[in-house]
This record gives C-alpha cells, sequence and structure tokens, in this order.
C-alpha cells in the first residue's frame, strides 16, 4: 500500500512516510529489559475498520523486537488472554466518532464507554473492565482510535502512516513505571 | 430473606430485551388472581435471510457464508451446511478429515462452554451481578476458565486459520493440513491443560446449582462409538431413532403470534437440546477416565434436573481436551487434506451439535453445484418452545408471592441456563412492570440479547 511507512528495528530508524525520515528513540527495549508489550490491532478487512490491522502489517515487516507481539484480532473476546499474558499492550481500533475522520486520539476507557456492545454483550469495554478486576493496571492499557465519520468510512492510506507513526511515538514514551513493577498482566 | 408480597396480585411483567448482534428478544409475563396468564418467551429476531443469501449460490461460497450466521458457533454452520452438500456429492467422510472435523468443533465447543460457564452461569449460582464482580471474588478460577477459553481459540484456529469466522474448512475437508509443528505446539498446551480442565470442571460442578427436574424428552446425535457430535444419528430419550435424512419427518416448525422465530415441535411436542441432552444420551460414549470422573463427583446420568446443563457442559470441556488429545498425539500429514468428488445434483441433509444444541441443515444444489434451496434450523429456535415450558414451570413452583425482581432474575437464570447465545450479562433482562395493585413500580426495560443459533 502507498505510504505505508517501512520500519527498521533495532536502530529505530524509521521510514514513516517516503519523505519523511525520522529517528525513535525505545526506552522500553533499549534498556534491555524482557518486557512483554502487546500490540493489537483491532478489527477486520473492510474500509477504515482495517485500520487496526494495516498499522500492525505495516510495522510487521519491520525487524520489531521479540518482546512485542503483534495480533490481529477480530473481536475484543480474544484480547482477554493476551491482555493478561501482558506487561502492557497497547490497542489499535477505528472508532465511530463525531470528529472528521482520520483524528487519531489516544483513548481511555471512559472514552468508549457507552458504545456498542459485541457478541453475548462482551465489546472492547467490557473486556478492559474484567482484566482490570483481574489486576491489570489502566496504566499498563493505552488504546489508539482513529475517527471516522461513519461505519462504512474507506481507508486512507495516510491515516495509516499517521498510526504506524502515533504508534511508534507511544512506544518510544517511558513505559509507565507499574509495567516494570510486576509479573505478566499489562 | 425478601418481604412477600401478595401472590394474587395483578402482575404484568413486559422485558422488551434489545439487541444489536444477530437477534433480539424479549419476555411477557401477566400473572393474575395467583396463576399465569401469559409467560412467552418473544424472539423478535429480526429476519436474517441467510438460507435466501444463499440461493443461487456455488456451493463453494456456502460455508463462509454460513459461518456469518453465528459469530459464536461458526464451525456448526460451516460443518453442518458442509456434509449435507458433501451428502450431495456422495462423500463418505475420511477419517483423517473426521478426526480433524472433531478437532475443529470440539474447540468451538471449548470456548463457548468455558466463556458460559466461567462469565455467564457461575455469578447466578454464586450470587454476583455480574462476572466484573465476580472476578474480583474468584479471579483465580476466571483467569482459568479464560485461558480454557482462549485454548478453544487455539484449537478453531489450527485448522480454521482463525477462531472468529474460520476459513480453513471447505466441502471435502480442509484447504491446508497443519504442518507437525503447530500440531505438536497445540498438544503441548493441551497436556499442560489436562489438569487445569479436570480443575475447572471440579470447580463447575461443585457450583451451587438450583434443582428444577423437570419433565423432557431430550433430543441430540448419538454415534457407534464416539460422543454424538458431527455424525451418527438423531435420537431422543424418548426412543426416537432415525437418519439425519429422516429430520423432516419428525420435526415441525410452526409461528407464533409473539415471536418471529419458528418454534419446532418434534412429533407435535416440545423436546430439548444442547449439553444435558448429549449427555443423557451419549454418556457411555464418554472416555472411562470421564466417566469415573463423573461418578467421582456424584454425577449420575439421564438427569432431569435442568440445570444439570451447567455441569454437562463442564464435561464436555474435559471431553474436549482428551479426545483432542488422543486425536493430535497420533497425528500424521494426509496425501491431501481433502477428499475428491463429484458436483451432482440433489438433495442433502445432516445434524451436527452445536455448543448449545443440534442444527439441522438441508441443501438443494443444480447440476452445477449452486444452491437451490437451504433450510438451517438453529437450536436455540428448536428450545424455544422447551424454554417457554420451562419457564412456566419454574415460575409456578418459585412463587408468584416473590417481588418482581426475584421473579426476572429467576427468569433470566432459566434462560441463561440454555445458553441461547443471549447477551449473558446478568442484566440483560430489565423489567417494565406493572400491577393494578401496585401502579407505579415500574422499570424502564432494555440491554442485549444476541440470538445467533
Amino acid at each position: 500500500m502507498q505510504g505505508i511507512p517501512i520500519l527498521q528495528f533495532p536502530g529505530w530508524r524509521c521510514r514513516v512516510e517516503r519523505h519523511d525520515e525520522a529517528h525513535f528513540a525505545l526506552p522500553w527495549f533499549a534498556r534491555g529489559d524482557t518486557v512483554s508489550i502487546l500490540v493489537a490491532g483491532l478489527g477486520s478487512e473492510c474500509g477504515a475498520d482495517a485500520f487496526g490491522w494495516e498499522v500492525l502489517r505495516a510495522l510487521e515487516s519491520c525487524g520489531l523486537p521479540k518482546t512485542v507481539n503483534l495480533m490481529l484480532c477480530r473481536h475484543p473476546g480474544e484480547l482477554m488472554m493476551p491482555l493478561l499474558g501482558a506487561d502492557s499492550a497497547i490497542i489499535i481500533d477505528a472508532c465511530v466518532g463525531g470528529e472528521k475522520s482520520g483524528m487519531l486520539r489516544r483513548l481511555r476507557l471512559e472514552d468508549i464507554e457507552g458504545g456498542e456492545r459485541q457478541l453475548h454483550g462482551f465489546g472492547l469495554v467490557e473486556v478492559l473492565r474484567l482484566v482490570m478486576a483481574l489486576g491489570v493496571s489502566p496504566a499498563r492499557l493505552q488504546i489508539l482510535g482513529l475517527t471516522v465519520a461513519t461505519p462504512t468510512a474507506g481507508l486512507d492510506p495516510e491515516w495509516v502512516s499517521d498510526g504506524v507513526r502515533e504508534l511508534v511515538q507511544i512506544l518510544s514514551e517511558p513505559l509507565p513505571a507499574a509495567a516494570l513493577s510486576s509479573g505478566k498482566g499489562c | 430473606m425478601t418481604d412477600q408480597v401478595n401472590p394474587e396480585r395483578d402482575i404484568t411483567i413486559e422485558v422488551p430485551l434489545l439487541a444489536r448482534v444477530e437477534g433480539e428478544g424479549s419476555l411477557e409475563f401477566t400473572a393474575r388472581g395467583g396463576h399465569i396468564e401469559k409467560l412467552q418467551l418473544c424472539i423478535f429476531e429480526p429476519p436474517r435471510l441467510f438460507e435466501k443469501f444463499l440461493e443461487g449460490q456455488d456451493y463453494t461460497e456456502v460455508p463462509h457464508i454460513a459461518a456469518r450466521v453465528c459469530g459464536v458457533c461458526p464451525i456448526a454452520y460451516q460443518m453442518t451446511s458442509i456434509r449435507a452438500i458433501e451428502k450431495i456429492f456422495g462423500v463418505a467422510e475420511d477419517p483423517w478429515v473426521h478426526a480433524m472435523r472433531r478437532v475443529v468443533y470440539y474447540g468451538e465447543w471449548l470456548q463457548s462452554h468455558a466463556l458460559h460457564i466461567n462469565l455467564f452461569a457461575a455469578p447466578d449460582f454464586l450470587g454476583f451481578a455480574d462476572a466484573l464482580q465476580m472476578a474480583s471474588h474468584f479471579p483465580d478460577e476466571v483467569r482459568r476458565g479464560m485461558q480454557l477459553q482462549g485454548l478453544g481459540n487455539d484449537m478453531l484456529r489450527l485448522l480454521g486459520g482463525r477462531s472468529v469466522h474460520p476459513i480453513g474448512l471447505r466441502v471435502g475437508g480442509f484447504h491446508r493440513a497443519p504442518p507437525k509443528h503447530e500440531v505438536a505446539d497445540l498438544v503441548d498446551k493441551l497436556l499442560a491443560a489436562r489438569e487445569v480442565v479436570r480443575d475447572f470442571a471440579e470447580w463447575a460442578i461443585g457450583l451451587p446449582r438450583p434443582e428444577d427436574e423437570q419433565d423432557f424428552v431430550g433430543v441430540a446425535i448419538r454415534h457407534p462409538r464416539e460422543y454424538g457430535l458431527n455424525e451418527g444419528r438423531l435420537m431422543s430419550t424418548g426412543g426416537l431413532d432415525i437418519d439425519f435424512a429422516a429430520y423432516p419427518q419428525y420435526f415441525g416448525e410452526h409461528q407464533v403470534e409473539h415471536s418471529t422465530a419458528h418454534y419446532s415441535l418434534m412429533n407435535g411436542e416440545r423436546y430439548f437440546l444442547g449439553p444435558l441432552s448429549r449427555m443423557n444420551l451419549n454418556f457411555d460414549r464418554l472416555p472411562l477416565e470421564i466417566q469415573d470422573f463423573a461418578h467421582d463427583m456424584g454425577l449420575h446420568f439421564p438427569s432431569n434436573n435442568m440445570f444439570m446443563n451447567v455441569a454437562a457442559r463442564a464435561l464436555e470441556c474435559y471431553l474436549a481436551i482428551v479426545d483432542t488429545l488422543q486425536i493430535l498425539q497420533h497425528y500424521h500429514l494426509p496425501a491431501r487434506p481433502w477428499q475428491e468428488f463429484t458436483v451432482r445434483a440433489g438433495v442433502g441433509h445432516h445434524c451436527t451439535e452445536a455448543p448449545r444444541g443440534m442444527i439441522y441443515h438441508r441443501f438443494e444444489l443444480d447440476e452445477k453445484g449452486r444452491v437451490l434451496a437451504a433450510t438451517m434450523i438453529p437450536p436455540t429456535s428448536q428450545n424455544q418452545a422447551c424454554m417457554e415450558h420451562d419457564l412456566h414451570v419454574s415460575v409456578e413452583r418459585f412463587g408468584l408471592h416473590h417481588p418482581d425482581d426475584e421473579l426476572r432474575s429467576l427468569c433470566e437464570q432459566v434462560i441463561r441456563n440454555y445458553d441461547p447465545c443471549l447477551s449473558c450479562s446478568t442484566h440483560f433482562l430489565k423489567l417494565k412492570v406493572n400491577r393494578d395493585s401496585d401502579a407505579g413500580d415500574s422499570d424502564p426495560a432494555v440491554p442485549g440479547v444476541a440470538l445467533p443459533c
């Protein structure tokens, strides 16, 4: 797909767009910790719903550290065990919102509450609440959302580039202290 | 102890369940003078139209379209349609294909049953409002159930390619035979889970389930050697013993005013599908290890306690792992993971056991393999008459002297016991209560139901 960034790990030299090179420091890995990070793309092959998958596909060929696990996910229920097994997690999803399409937002749980529930009444909110009830710290969970105006919106390749750039930015930021304080479970 | 209320009061309970997943249902309950006047489970599932969508489609498209009927049990729809079509093409199942079909179907059972027991049934039995509340008191138990659910998804992925709407199944067999290293990885997980599932089953069987003895006729698949799953004959605890092709002669659907889902009757009578009926008809087909375990746990089958459904589900989780291990520990790569066949016109019937009960498919194809007609009868609609009867009996036994919220809670529990793909939050039923004698006691309606199967 044109516009999808090419990233090289390790070394953190990332070409995010054809004319835009950037360097990223990734302190989570640079310190040599064995922190496992789950990066989950939630969606499908269809239109803007493919956002999370396309971002992960762009990352997949970049030689990510072994401690980063990429997961293409069709239903939030699939995330439950992986979230419990990771030290930290980033979930990438497209969401229908009032803002203009293509806006990237770092979301909190309360931002996505009240949305449509899914199979068995278990949507992303219910899954996150459940894993938190099982001890997962909210500080170790991040949600990266792409707003789209309608559920039938198509996917702009630029949004994927933006998503990768933002994801790498998240990975570049200091890991929340909570993520390093205990064993598995985000 | 709650205060009793006048059992002869006029009670009108309306439960308009709304769901956006794959169907909608509600409950209407009216009692006057101490007697139930109306107690109806109204499934107002919008027309799914899948049978019409399938008309004109090539047979190769059928498994992928049929899977979309249900996000929880797509294998049931895929497998049943594939086998019905194979009957037309004269395909006799190859042993390798048959065994792998059991593995992928067991994966669906395990993920569905573990989810139901862990997050939907257990909070009922333990007195929690929902799974979240239970998780804070029983975190290890909830994690264990989720681990088994995840293992079920792994089993689905091995042969289906993915756990939601798998794509690995085709008429004739599978698109791909998993390489030995993938099978070995799964065998390692299954071996590690053997004790886990035993503990899980012990815990589930030990839950303080209600006693609810009812008179019912159970219907399930029975196989000469295996636990009824994807091949065999259709049998009932009342003596039915028929080939799948004879289904239309014994089972009939009809419409009722209060539900868009068809009701099914067997020879004009309600019948009961699901894990308890399977167990009642197939206990002797369980591996001895599981039969012994059940006896040690004090279980006896056949049982007429409706809430033994959860115990039967737990035993089927155990079975899923033991039987899958037995199959995969002797895994070999086939020359080809599918069988050759000749496309031809005809009519084929097949039944399999979805997690929540038997599913029947009938396909009629033309000489090019295009679908002329499709019939797919899911377990939830077949169980609907039984659910209504069960609700009626349970409410009468419980007594109308209980407050409305307790009546509502009972109804929820009875319905959930069937695992009818309803949205299973304990708040899935909200009641609107209007009593002539107690006007003003009302509640808003809503939340979710999914009735995909």
